[in-house]
């Protein structure tokens, strides 16, 4: 077999090492559970179908793109996706069930809050 | 020459739908609608036992690139363009025969049928249904004339590939299977056997042992996977080739890291079972890496 396969792949290697950093960087950052709530309204959406994290990258790409959504916090284990909203937007609950199906799952529940 | 080596496309091919889950095959899990997995495996398959005097050794690198878009939450389309090197050495004369390239383009279309959602889990089914464009080469010559087929990094047909995949997830685990039909087409006076090609995976996260009920930890899978794979005997013009095809069971262990945005994995496919026919050259081993990343 020729030597440049070895090479080909030994670089391909070396490149996977090195992204693995760079990528895990580059992914979004999550919203502490702690952050204040005087940020604006919060709106808890129950998410079924949620279990594994690729699956949470969709979900929460199509959350943030609804206008005034400022954050998004997802956990696996409850099933939930917490928005931190903008205190002077609205967003209707179809909007929100909207996003979460185009990501290939279903809502069961929004809750809203202070 | 006389290979079961229609099973490498395959793998390139049935790699692709990949939302984590299998290694070496399909998954049914959505790619949400927008969504773009890039994906490059390499992968080895050296097949040095030979059941002929000849004591040939073949060994091939495949390394598929594959693109998949979320046309819809329901709808995948994915294509996948293999390069691939290919060498097979006779040991008795030092002959040794070689050829590399891009091989054939394969694009499928994968479309959600069932869904059932729960907190935690999910259970998704989907139909599949591609063409394989000859796009790769099929008339490389080297000193000793035109290469065999199994050589040829092209087909020379277009080829149609169904199927259908189904997944269960949880928090903790994953199973999937899939079952497969290739239907090979005639050219150059050759036909390849039609294939059909059944798979099962078990994923089960071996870390973190539990999950926070905050945050969306990045998962380690341990991995382990069956595949099943029957090719139908080669054509030369109309006439079977009673040294080719057969049936091959492949047991795979491997690993899988998987992030929001991104998977990579390692697993090795162990031939358990192999009974091809005439003097079709057996598998050793095939050595599966790659990685994928979700835009």
């Amino acid at each position: 077999m020729k030597d440049w396969i070895w090479v080909i792949l030994a670089a391909a290697v070396l490149l996977i090492c090195c992204l693995v950093p760079f990528l895990k960087a580059a992914e979004p950052p999550q919203v502490p559970p702690s952050l204040p709530q005087a940020a604006g309204e919060k709106i808890t959406v129950h998410i079924e179908g949620l279990s594994c994290p690729l699956c949470v990258f969709g979900v929460s790409k199509h959350l943030k793109k609804i206008e005034g959504v400022e954050g998004v916090d997802v956990s696996l284990k409850e099933g939930t996706a917490v928005l931190q909203m903008d205190p002077s937007a609205e967003i209707t609950d179809e909007e929100i069930q909207r996003a979460v199906e185009k990501a290939g799952f279903r809502v069961s529940k929004i809750e809203r809050g202070p | 020459m006389r290979l079961l080596f229609r099973q490498l496309l395959f793998l390139g091919f049935a790699a692709s739908f990949l939302h984590a889950g299998p290694i070496s095959f399909n998954t049914a899990m959505p790619v949400h609608e927008g969504g773009i997995v890039v994906r490059q495996q390499a992968v080895w398959v050296q097949m040095h036992q030979d059941p002929s005097s000849l004591d040939r050794e073949m060994d091939v690198f495949l390394f598929p690139f594959t693109l998949v878009y979320g046309a819809t939450s329901n709808l995948a389309v994915m294509g996948n363009f293999p390069y691939l090197d290919k060498e097979l050495g006779m040991g008795s004369g030092g002959v040794v025969r070689e050829n590399s390239g891009w091989g054939d383009l394969t694009t499928v279309a994968r479309y959600e049928i069932f869904e059932r959602n729960r907190l935690g889990q999910t259970v998704r089914g989907a139909l599949f249904a591609g063409l394989e464009w000859p796009t790769g080469k099929d008339d490389e010559i080297d000193s000793l004339g035109l290469l065999p087929p199994d050589l040829q990094v092209g087909s020379g047909s277009f080829d149609l590939i169904v199927g259908t995949v189904w997944t269960a997830q949880w928090l903790s685990f994953q199973i999937d299977a899939d079952l497969l039909y290739t239907r090979n087409n005639e050219a150059n006076n050759f036909k390849f056997g039609d294939v059909v090609r059944e798979d099962l995976s078990f994923q089960y996260r071996l870390w973190p042992r539990g999950l926070s009920p905050h945050g969306v930890p990045s998962y380690v899978y341990g991995v382990l996977e069956a595949n099943s794979l029957y090719q139908f005997q080669n054509e030369i013009s109309d006439v079977g080739d009673e040294d080719s095809g057969g049936y091959q069971l492949f047991l795979t262990p491997g690993v899988q890291w998987v992030s929001r945005r991104t998977v990579l994995d390692l697993a090795v496919q162990l031939p358990t079972i192999q009974n091809l026919h005439g003097d079709a050259l057996k598998t050793d081993f095939q050595l599966v890496a790659g990685f994928q990343i979700l835009f």
